[in-house]
């Protein structure tokens, strides 16, 4: 009997001892490994550039109001150096506060050494989808960044981690899905009005961007004028855009010929791994075409990694044409939508009609915000009045809901939902781009265009809200964080936080439903997650959550 | 600060530490060779980093001395050691190394680690730390000496790996190999002295 005891115990030992190695060896593997293998690959020198790159005397970098003005001259990697150097403060702040975005989205360090190390695997050929000049700014940006003293060297060499920036919209879609990330819900919107919806029929298009990688993508935005030396065979325009320290890309801006270009999040079945970086093909259209068919022909040429909405609007249409289409850029797959009636919306999820069978594109508009946000676009912009860049702006800056309905504020379903790092209304047939200095595109607006600043177009005016902001908004989302934490870990505080949001934001739906999850009495419970539910909720999973909360405590009744 | 570079630097050597622990918890020969031929595998990936080391700066990779002579040591060391283990395997040093089988990723870990650490640091947990710091009592005089210098020196390389060289050289006359142990960290000191006199010179070719 003993004897049988003491095998067992022996077998017993000998199965915690091959499992333990096989833990060690497993570990090693996933945390050591697998990420030094992504690094190493994703690793790369500094491309040789053919020249020592200088800063052009006209580059420079100046604030104007709130906002930075930086303006790059010269060839394609003395821009990139000028924009390095210059912005290399901006860039440090950034990179901090992506490094703690990212630290919140993935808390546990080996985690986040994996998933980088997988981003930087997949990212090893990068730079063969782009194009030498382009490659040559990014080193350019990378030299200027070392000579400002790269504060980040040790998360890896500059050129690549800089390199890697460029594609990080398109890594973000992606990963969107990936268990290990709980990446926050994109919440872009954008307006086209031409002809007889605009004050002087002009083509205006507004955009909100949303981005929310940290603050200092919205405080230290910056309108950048690119006057581009002649460089190979293409036609090279200025151009000015709206972006962040040390990209040498585009989200938003409008060239000299009189074309816009702003993106827009979208999603589809059809997923790439590798591809264009999407930001450095729109600077790269803004910077050589001049018509909407030019730009749609060059983006669709080279393969993309991400699915995406362009927004491309022409200030001078040639005649029978739409003044702006809606390029739907999927991997290997994209559908152009017409302006309709001097009209164009545009969300996060794709219109076209061939998109229907999209499963992906079924689920962003189900569970997203994105047809609440495109519902309430379509509402103010249809109006009988004609459109100004001050109407634009103020359809920007909604906070209600679909026929006014009050959701607060800070609540995502919203066109605004405090969220934004930049709104940009454009008169694009007149060349000229207002910008809202922060926060969230409730600041003052100011006049630029392609030779920069125009102190002599009035500026829009702040939002009204620009003071509830100031007094309420701008810890909400602190705040709401911090219940959410305590709601979770049952904390006797956690009711009085809720109820202090209530009372602060009493049309935000959220705190409702926290308060509902650490109140014990059952009919105040479902009176609050009726409240909640009344307060249209943002996304399905949360609608979904609620009501099956609710049924719970009606059916335990 | 996100120290994912330092690491990935360090991988090889963790690998070999993590392969001594495996091989400690199932105490099976062909254990370890689950992380040491990755650990092999991704010293000589680090030839990447090599190529970009004109991108590196800052402090903690300089100290990490990610270097072509360091570079090319830990590409060749690791698979060298083995093979003199398995060539060898009747020798009692060898023998002694081959009985237990932790006793190889632990010889080799160390290895990886005098190919990326600094000397200064390598110099102080030699004379500082664990059970060494009795064995080789004899040499901590020239150790403590080694370290100050190094530590002044520490900006030219050259210098510091001279130093380091001379250090590791007359510790491996000054240790008595009273014991099988002992033995191993004579043939250790004698590694980091080629290694030493190596990385000195080789800046210089």
């Amino acid at each position: 009997m003993s004897a049988g005891r003491g095998r067992l115990a022996a077998h017993l030992l000998l199965a915690l001892r091959v499992f333990t190695a096989a833990t060690i060896v497993a570990i090693g593997w996933l945390f050591l490994v697998v990420p030094a293998v992504g690094f190493l690959r994703g690793s790369r020198p500094r491309p040789e550039l053919p020249a020592e790159p200088r800063q052009d005397p006209e580059s420079r970098l100046e604030r104007h109001g709130d906002i930075w003005h930086c303006h790059l001259a010269g060839l394609a990697r003395d821009r990139g150096y000028a924009c390095g150097v210059l912005t290399a403060p901006m860039m440090a702040r950034h990179e901090g506060e992506l490094f703690a975005t990212l630290q919140d989205l993935v808390p546990w360090f080996p985690f986040r050494h994996l998933l980088l190390g997988v981003v930087n695997l997949g990212n090893r050929d990068l730079e063969t989808h782009l194009w030498p000049d382009e490659l040559q700014a990014i080193a350019g940006i990378a030299r200027g960044y070392q000579a400002a003293g790269d504060p980040n060297a040790a998360v890896g060499p500059a050129f690549g981690r800089i390199l890697g920036y460029h594609a990080l919209h398109d890594v973000s879609q992606y990963l969107v899905d990936n268990p290990l990330v709980v990446a926050p819900q994109v919440g872009c919107s954008a307006v086209v009005v031409a002809g007889r919806r605009t004050v002087d029929g002009h083509v205006l298009v507004g955009r909100l961007f949303d981005f929310e990688g940290g603050r200092s993508f919205d405080f230290d935005k910056i309108v950048y004028t690119v006057a581009p030396a002649a460089e190979g065979e293409l036609p090279r325009f200025c151009y000015l855009h709206v972006a962040w320290g040390g990209i040498h890309g585009a989200v938003t801006g409008c060239n000299e010929a009189g074309l816009w270009l702003s993106v827009n999040a979208a999603a589809s079945d059809h997923i790439a791994f590798r591809g264009r970086p999407l930001v450095v093909a729109v600077a790269r259209a803004l910077e050589t075409c001049r018509t909407i068919d030019e730009a749609v022909a060059q983006l669709t040429a080279a393969p993309v990694f991400v699915s995406e909405s362009i927004v491309i609007a022409t200030g001078r249409p040639a005649p029978g044409q739409p003044a702006a289409v809606c390029l739907e850029l999927a991997p290997g797959h994209h559908h152009v939508r017409d302006a309709r009636d001097d009209l164009l919306t545009v969300t996060n999820h794709f219109a076209h009609a061939d998109w229907q069978q999209d499963q992906a594109n079924r689920l962003r508009q189900q569970d997203g915000t994105t047809c609440a946000r495109l519902a309430r676009l379509q509402e103010l912009v249809e109006r009988p009045e004609p459109h100004s860049v001050a109407s634009l702006a103020e359809v920007l800056r909604d906070r209600r809901g679909v026929g006014g309905v009050d959701l607060g504020f800070g609540h995502r379903s919203a066109i605004n939902g405090w969220i934004g790092a930049h709104l940009v209304v454009a008169d694009v047939t007149a060349g000229v781009l207002w910008v809202a200095e922060p926060e969230h595109g409730l600041g003052r607006m100011l006049a630029f265009d392609v030779h920069g600043p125009r102190p002599d177009l009035a500026a829009v005016p702040a939002a009204a809200d620009a003071a509830l902001f100031a007094s309420t908004g701008r810890t909400w989302s602190e705040r709401l964080s911090a219940a959410r934490r305590l709601v979770q870990r049952r904390a006797p505080e956690a009711a009085i936080r809720c109820q202090e949001l209530i009372d602060c934001n009493p049309g935000h739906y959220e705190p409702y439903a926290l308060l509902a999850l650490v109140t014990s009495e059952r009919e105040r419970a479902i009176e609050l997650l009726r409240r909640a539910f009344a307060c249209q909720p943002a996304y399905g999973a949360e609608r979904r959550e609620i009501e099956a909360r609710l049924a719970a405590l009606i059916g335990g009744r | 600060m996100a120290w994912h570079l330092p690491l990935v630097l360090l991988t090889p050597t963790l690998l070999c530490l993590l392969a001594a622990l495996a091989a400690a918890a199932w105490a099976r020969r062909g254990v370890p060779w689950f992380l040491l031929l990755p650990a092999w595998a991704l010293s000589a990936l680090n030839h990447g980093l090599w190529t970009a080391r004109a991108e590196f700066a800052g402090p903690v990779l300089q100290w990490c001395r990610v270097d072509d002579p360091g570079i090319a040591l830990s590409i060749v060391v690791l698979p060298l050691s083995a093979l003199v283990v398995w060539r060898w395997r009747a020798d009692p040093e060898v023998a002694a190394l081959r009985a237990v089988p932790r006793r190889l990723p632990l010889l080799q870990a160390a290895l990886a680690a005098t190919c990326f650490l600094p000397l200064p640091t390598l110099l102080w947990l030699l004379t500082g730390a664990g059970p060494w710091r009795w064995r080789i009592a004899g040499a901590r005089w020239w150790f403590a000496g080694g370290f100050v210098v190094a530590t002044l020196t520490w900006r030219w390389p050259g210098a510091v790996d001279a130093v380091g060289a001379v250090v590791l050289g007359a510790a491996v006359l000054a240790v008595r190999p009273f014991s099988r142990t002992q033995r191993c960290v004579r043939w250790l000191l004698a590694f980091g002295a080629v290694l030493a006199a190596w990385r000195a010179v080789a800046p210089w070719w």
